[in-house]
């Protein structure tokens, strides 16, 4: 009877989900995907990376529930530290994708061209006092720099 | 302002050049003053009425971080006669140091260093 009870118990074992490999396996299905889109240039945010590595990990966090193995708590604690590198890169890249300075500029086309001199104006240097297209006749190379600023 | 920190970095490599580094933005004079003293070795220019920026076409209207206006990030190189040698601009982002100090070599070598 008790062999009875213990083939059925490990039959039922045996029929359960395998939910740890399944996870893996769509966790890796994310990276894969990314690599093919890398392949293929299709750079759209892989926002399905991460979102596949938590299914993942979640069907892994079943499997561990119902079975605590240690192999398994080890594996399911790489996995969630790789899913949580894969929402931190693509925030991260998220933010600077959307950054004011990330969109495509378009070319140059105003008065500045090479060989002439630059248009008369004047301008305040950040101590207060004055600059003007004069002080660039000086003689000292100059390297002028339009960036963003803080506004 | 990465690019300002980037270029503080590479300031060495400039001076060796004898090529001095002036930073435009349209930030008021007290924001102006704060970059300066936090990039030292250059020189920050407040072009808060944008007229520098609308001059040169350099402005981008409303686009700023707060929506005001805002620079298209340009570089101008100068030769001591205040002549333009190079015009840039990215396509996307910012240029390096490594690649402005390349411009330099190439368009101030011989010419006005």
């Amino acid at each position: 009877m008790k062999k009875q009870a213990s083939v059925f118990e490990q039959s039922s074992l045996a029929r359960r989900p395998p939910y740890f490999l399944l996870g893996t396996l769509i966790f890796l299905l994310g990276m894969i995907i990314y690599i093919i889109q890398i392949e293929t240039t299709h750079l759209v945010e892989a926002w399905h990376v991460p979102i596949l590595g938590t299914i993942g990990v979640l069907l892994m966090l079943v499997s561990v529930v119902q079975r605590p193995r240690i192999v398994r708590i080890i594996g399911l604690l790489l996995f969630i530290g790789l899913t949580g590198t894969e929402w931190y890169m693509v925030l991260a890249g998220s933010k600077v994708r959307h950054a004011p300075e990330a969109r495509p500029w378009s070319p140059y086309a105003g008065p500045a061209k090479p060989g002439e001199k630059l248009p008369a104006f004047t301008a305040t240097l950040a101590d207060g006092s004055s600059f003007s297209n004069l002080n660039l006749q000086e003689g000292k190379p100059t390297l002028m720099v339009f960036f963003l600023g803080k506004s | 302002m990465v690019e300002l920190g980037q270029l503080e970095a590479y300031r060495s490599d400039f001076d060796m050049r004898g090529v001095r580094v002036l930073g435009f933005s349209q930030d008021d004079l007290p924001a102006s003053k704060t970059t300066q003293e936090a990039f030292p070795h250059l020189q920050i220019i407040s072009d808060a009425d944008h007229k520098m920026a609308d001059a040169l076409a350099v402005n981008d209207p409303g686009r700023g971080p707060s929506g005001h206006d805002t620079n298209v990030p340009t570089t101008i190189l100068v030769d001591g006669t205040g002549t333009v040698r190079w015009v840039g601009r990215p396509k996307r982002f910012r240029f390096k140091p490594e690649e402005l100090l390349n411009e330099v070599d190439q368009h101030l070598a011989g010419k006005g260093l």
